[in-house]
């Protein structure tokens, strides 16, 4: 059997199980033959990549099935448009394609399977599984897809199965919401990316010859080389963006479908709901979800970053967006105080993250934040959904006492939350490089201030991110069981037996992960790259380290402001405005909670702060300001209090000294790497 | 035996007439070339369920075993007329263009205009005849479960039938005018039978529509100076009425007369008042027949009409029609997600699928004829399966039922299945027929109207957003509602019936490829008329 007939049948296995899943009118059969489904895949994957690895190399595979060619009548008129029409479900197998599959599906997989154990008694989850499956499919798709249908096939794909996963709580009108939430977002999604293709045949001809597109990229970007803002121009050049003549208007219009299209899956800002959604799914297969809409959306973007690069301020006007989007999860993260929202915000911010090196010319730095993003979504995903079922609530003050009685969980949960600080390494690292290196490309002194301050912003909110979820996981593993009415502390377990040694494996090849993530870093040295900023590194760290310092106390002092608002009654112009984004469909702004309580958060943070030297009397419009000020000091004392109680497994290591020693290990490690 | 019968019978009904074939080299005649079958096969086709019909109307039908004996053979007549077309179908793939069939001979002349019996195939009306007749089988088949009526049904049926099959053979417009005239008395009369206040509005609308249309056809047919026949596809050539131009002219005027007769026919804005008065009170044979099949017919004689008759005129209009098809899909959807009456809803999905045809009547090049022809078969199997789909539920909710918070899945898992497939399927998912004829349509009307283009992108989210609405309120809900309680799940037989619906629109979806050498006949030759050859 050759590799290539290997891989069509590892990409039609998803499907065939799932019609065979059909066949088991017993739940529990047919949700097994699902998660079956995905275990093969993911074999048959790994099998793949590691063929290509070890024998094909950096060589890339077209393949194709031809599933529609119309050779139609040709025009005698200048009106009529007649050129011949192929639909080819095609494929673009190259060893980083298969490779990215093979870790998405894993990933997916892993969800998959610890979470059944958990979610076995509830009705219709074989229904869920089986919009697992067919994610697992899209995923997959979007990773290998050779061509516009192949993309679109599996961006409808992923689409519908957020929708009919979310279903999975059909009974309540909370699940119903939620779906019409994902329905609403996915079709505009669908529909500005059926624009782009249409868009594409009607210049090109065709709708395969956009392999020449992703080309350009997936050939520079399979060697793991640091690719330039220039490269990457060159390359586009050299493409057929230019050859074909598309009008600037046209590049522009597609430029925003395809953008549009990504960013609204990607749950970029101001469409933030659309990846925080998936925390209200079903836990754990949310994490199925969150990791195909990232996986998606950042092959889409990457695939298509030539596009942009020819379009003047598109590559701005997507960084300008992913900062945004970073900034907006970070502060809804600190602003929410449901667990599995705050660990969705919290990745999401990571995800943006890659976008926004995506969109600087970091293609590599992107590349590997959006791999480490997927593998922490597979870990915090199991633990959240486990902690949420055992401890019977969503939110983080009916959550504590992970350390002392749950081992592998708290090891698995805190792995992950060191993941997702130590991604603020090579981030920082990264970001410097990026600036660095494209500051003679970029021209025009607006785009440098842009590209200057989106990155510090980007950065300094990722801190914050950070900083909630190492908050989160202390808050979460100190101080004994909680003791409140309708919980039963005897009746909290640890993970399922298989559950402990995947999770464990996991959490161990992600650190690993982390550790070898500096690939781009190495390359850049081994090649001798002399423009890579990796060599450069040196004589930016110790600026970058003071850069980052400095934000880092910024964004503790302001992150712990925000946090001391948590539960603070809405004012009435929040509610107005809340009212108003509620009308509205949240098509606008965002969730509906963290967006009350970030709006919240804002508006009364700067008046508290000011109250603190304005307040002298009883005045009746001073009073809320003063009392506002109160809670602030109120709340500090209480996070104080919850971090460093003496009975805490923690003991005197707190999350703040922990995320000090992630970063100060992370730098050390750069810049040992890059010397 | 009684099959092979009832193919003599019809066969020795045709002999007398010799068969000839068409005048023009484009569409040649296979009689010489494939034996004595092909000669008669489209008379089979058309005359053959009507005969049945016929035959079966004198059957006795006191006791339960005289009406299951109507009802086998009304099955095994509809079956052998499928399995023709499925012969058809593979005798044209096999051969290409050339293979298509063709029966043509003079049969009277009045006032100057020779009538001709003139019946032909192309690649186009090979896909919807295939599609068609299966889908009637399926509907056919759904009828074994009538205990009381099931001659009338029956016979309804197969007339139905025949009288489709003529629309889409039909060269000349006296034919055309005859198939419409069966279709709506048939019809008609059935509808009256217990919804007069329905049926009343539809035959004085669709007579005047047919008068209306025989006139303009046959104006038409002395404008071209193709002779006094009026062979729609071989004959016209692209002269005809190109050189009128203005927007005002007469040619300009008949033209919009004609679309007007068919506009009403396909349910489409304005003219769709009929069928929402039908899908509300009709019963589900009607509906079945006039939600399901009927428009999708019309379509494709809009298509034929506007493109073979008045190749130069249509592109005058072409703005309008783009409008007038955005406009319908955003009412449809607009009253998809309003209403609370299932019919009313399903008769709405049906107006929504005209606005293709629409768009592509407005900018009509090959590629976008090849996606309205997918679109066509697409909504002909999805819109008959959902009128079925909510027929069943009307059984068991005991009257029309109302879309909110019906909750089936808890109680019919298998009715809320088979929903669930044809909205995905309507909804353009892939895999799907109406993602293949999407796309095709899209791209292909992409450079003559570009906005309004992105504008029934936008409308098929609309449309979809309505379609994934019923889902909410019909599939889901805390607890079934009162009247479903004690509902049954589609039986064996309900969903064999509907099995052989579903299973045409999985092939159409995953092998679209399999009927592109016949659609690549039929479009070229269709478009030969606008492109001048």
């Amino acid at each position: 059997m050759s590799i290539d007939v290997l891989l069509w049948i590892v990409v039609a296995l998803p499907l065939a199980m799932l019609a065979i899943s059909y066949l088991f009118e017993v739940q529990r059969r047919a949700a097994f033959t699902c998660i079956l489904g995905m275990i093969l895949t993911t074999v048959g994957l790994a099998v793949e990549s590691g063929y290509w690895l070890l024998h094909l190399g950096a060589r890339p595979h077209e393949l194709q099935v031809p599933f529609l060619t119309l050779s139609l009548a040709q025009s005698t008129t200048g009106t009529l448009f007649a050129p011949s029409f192929d639909l080819e479900f095609g494929l673009h197998a190259s060893v980083f394609s298969v490779t990215l599959a093979c870790i998405a599906v894993a990933s997916c997989t892993l969800v998959a399977w610890v979470g059944y154990r958990m979610l076995r008694g509830a009705y219709g989850v074989h229904r869920a599984y089986a919009a697992s499956l067919l994610m697992v499919f899209g995923v997959m798709c979007a990773c290998l897809s050779g061509g516009l249908i192949t993309t679109y096939v599996s961006w409808m794909v992923i689409g519908f199965s957020s929708w009919y996963l979310s279903t999975f709580l059909w009974q309540q009108a909370e699940g119903r919401h939620r779906a019409k939430q994902f329905f609403l977002i996915d079709r505009t999604s669908d529909l500005l990316l059926l624009a782009a293709c249409v868009l594409v045949f009607v210049k090109f001809g065709s709708y395969i010859s956009t392999i020449s597109i992703s080309s350009a990229a997936t050939s520079t970007v399979h060697q793991f080389t640091y690719v330039t803002l220039q490269q990457v121009i060159i390359a586009a050049s050299h493409g057929h963006v230019h050859e074909v003549g598309m009008s600037l208007l046209d590049t522009r219009i597609l430029a925003v479908c395809i953008g549009g299209a990504a960013l609204l899956r990607l749950g970029a800002f101001p469409f933030g709901f659309a990846l925080e959604a998936t925390a209200d799914s079903p836990l754990p297969l949310a994490g199925i979800s969150y990791i195909a809409r990232v996986v998606a959306a950042s092959v889409l973007l990457w695939k298509f970053m030539p596009l942009f690069m020819t379009v003047q301020h598109g590559m701005m006007v997507v960084f300008v967006l992913a900062v945004l989007g970073v900034a907006a999860s970070a502060v809804y993260a600190w602003a929410s105080d449901d667990l599995a929202h705050v660990t969705t915000l919290v990745l999401q911010g990571i995800a943006l993250m890659g976008v926004v090196f995506y969109a600087a010319g970091g293609y590599v730095a992107g590349i590997v934040t959006e791999v480490t993003d997927v593998m922490l979504a597979a870990g915090l995903y199991t633990v959240t959904a486990h902690l949420i079922l055992q401890f019977r609530s969503r939110f983080l003050g009916d959550i504590q006492g992970v350390w002392r009685t749950m081992p592998v969980t708290r090891s698995v949960l805190i792995a992950c939350t060191a993941g997702v600080v130590g991604v603020l390494g090579w981030t920082l690292e990264g970001s410097a490089a990026v600036l660095w290196n494209e500051f003679p490309y970029v021209s025009g002194h607006l785009n440098v201030v842009l590209l200057v301050a989106g990155s510090i912003i980007a950065f300094a909110a990722l801190i914050l991110a950070g900083a909630r979820m190492t908050h989160v996981t202390a808050r979460m593993c100190a101080g004994p069981l909680p003791d409140r009415r309708g919980f039963d502390a005897r009746k909290v377990v640890e993970l399922p037996g298989s559950g402990q040694w995947l999770c464990s494996i996991f959490a161990l090849a992600m650190a690993v992960w982390e550790v070898v993530s500096f690939p781009p870093l190495l390359a850049g040295a081994v090649h001798g790259w002399r423009r890579s900023v990796y060599a450069l590194l040196p004589t930016l760290s110790l600026e970058s380290a003071l850069i980052g310092a400095g934000i880092l106390v910024a964004g503790v002092g302001l992150a712990a402001l925000w946090a001391s608002n948590l539960g603070a009654p809405q004012p009435s112009l929040v509610g107005r405005i809340d009212a108003v984004r509620q009308r509205l469909g949240t098509l606008i702004v965002g969730g509906s909670v963290p967006t009350a309580r970030a709006w919240n958060a804002l508006t009364e943070l700067l008046p508290a702060a000011w109250g603190e030297f304005v307040v002298r009397s009883d005045d009746h419009v001073l009073a809320p300001l003063a009392a506002g000020h109160r809670r602030v000091l109120h709340r500090l004392e209480e996070i104080w209090h919850a971090w460093e109680q003496p009975e805490s497994a923690l003991g005197g290591i707190s999350s703040s000294v922990m995320f000090a020693i992630f970063i100060v290990v992370g730098i050390v490690l750069a810049v040992w790497v890059a010397r | 035996m009684t099959a092979f019968l009832l193919q003599g019978l019809l066969a020795a009904a045709t002999v007398p007439t010799p068969v000839t074939a068409a005048p023009s080299t484009t569409l040649p005649s296979t009689a010489a070339s494939t034996g004595q079958l092909p000669h008669v096969l489209l008379s089979v086709l058309v005359l053959g369920p009507m005969l049945t019909a016929l035959f079966l109307a004198f059957f006795p039908a006191r006791t339960q075993e005289d009406r299951g004996r109507i009802r086998l053979l009304a099955v095994i007549a509809v079956l052998l007329i499928a399995i023709a077309t499925l012969w058809m179908v593979n005798d044209v793939n096999s051969f290409g263009q050339t293979a298509a069939y063709a029966e043509s001979h003079h049969w009277f002349t009045v006032l100057g205009i020779s009538i001709a019996y003139a019946l032909s195939s192309n690649g186009i009306t090979t896909t919807l005849v295939f599609a068609l007749d299966f889908t009637i089988f399926g509907l056919t088949f759904l009828r074994w479960k009538d205990r009381d009526y099931p001659r009338t049904n029956v016979t309804v049926m197969l007339v139905a039938l025949g009288a489709l099959n003529l629309l889409l053979f039909a060269d000349d417009a006296v034919m055309l005018v005859a198939g419409l005239l069966i279709i709506l008395g048939v019809t008609g009369w059935k509808a009256s039978t217990g919804h007069m206040e329905a049926s009343r509005s539809w035959v004085i609308v669709g007579l005047a529509s047919i008068i209306v249309l025989g006139t303009v056809l046959s104006v038409a047919a002395r404008e071209t100076g193709a002779g006094s026949t009026l062979l729609l596809a071989p004959v016209l050539q692209p002269a005809s009425f190109t050189s009128h131009v203005a927007l005002l002219s007469r040619s300009g005027l008949l033209f919009l007369v004609a679309m007007g007769v068919i506009a009403m026919w396909m349910g489409v804005w304005p003219f769709h008042g009929w069928l929402g008065k039908l899908a509300g009170s009709g019963d589900s044979l009607s509906r079945e027949l006039f939600i399901g099949l009927v428009p999708r017919v019309a379509g494709y004689l809009a298509l034929v009409i506007s493109v073979a008759v008045f190749p130069a005129v249509s592109g005058q209009y072409s703005t309008l029609f783009a409008i007038l098809a955005v406009v319908n899909a955003v009412w449809a959807a607009g009253g998809m997600a309003g209403t609370t009456s299932l019919r009313r809803f399903v008769g709405y999905l049906s107006m929504a699928q005209g606005s293709v045809i629409l768009f592509v009547i407005a900018v009509p090049t090959p590629l976008a004829i090849t996606g309205a022809v997918y679109a066509l078969v697409g909504s002909m199997l999805v819109t008959t399966g959902a009128a079925c789909a909510a027929a069943f539920l009307e059984e068991r909710w005991k009257d029309d039922p109302e879309l909110r918070s019906m909750g089936v899945m808890h109680v019919m898992p298998r009715l809320g299945m088979v929903w669930m497939v044809l909205v995905i399927a309507a909804a353009g998912a892939p895999f799907f027929p109406f993602f293949t004829s999407d796309l095709a349509v899209v791209s292909g009307v992409m450079p003559g109207h570009r906005i309004l283009a992105f504008a029934l992108l936008a409308s098929f989210v609309l449309i979809a957003i309505a379609l994934f609405r019923s889902l909410r309120e019909m599939l889901w809900g805390e607890e079934p509602h009162d009247r479903l309680v004690r509902a049954k799940d589609l039986g064996a037989g309900e969903l064999g019936a509907l099995g052989v619906i579903l299973v045409l629109i999985l092939l159409y979806g995953i092998f679209p490829s399999h009927v592109d050498t016949l659609l690549n006949s039929g479009v070229t030759e269709l478009v030969t008329h606008v492109t001048g050859g």
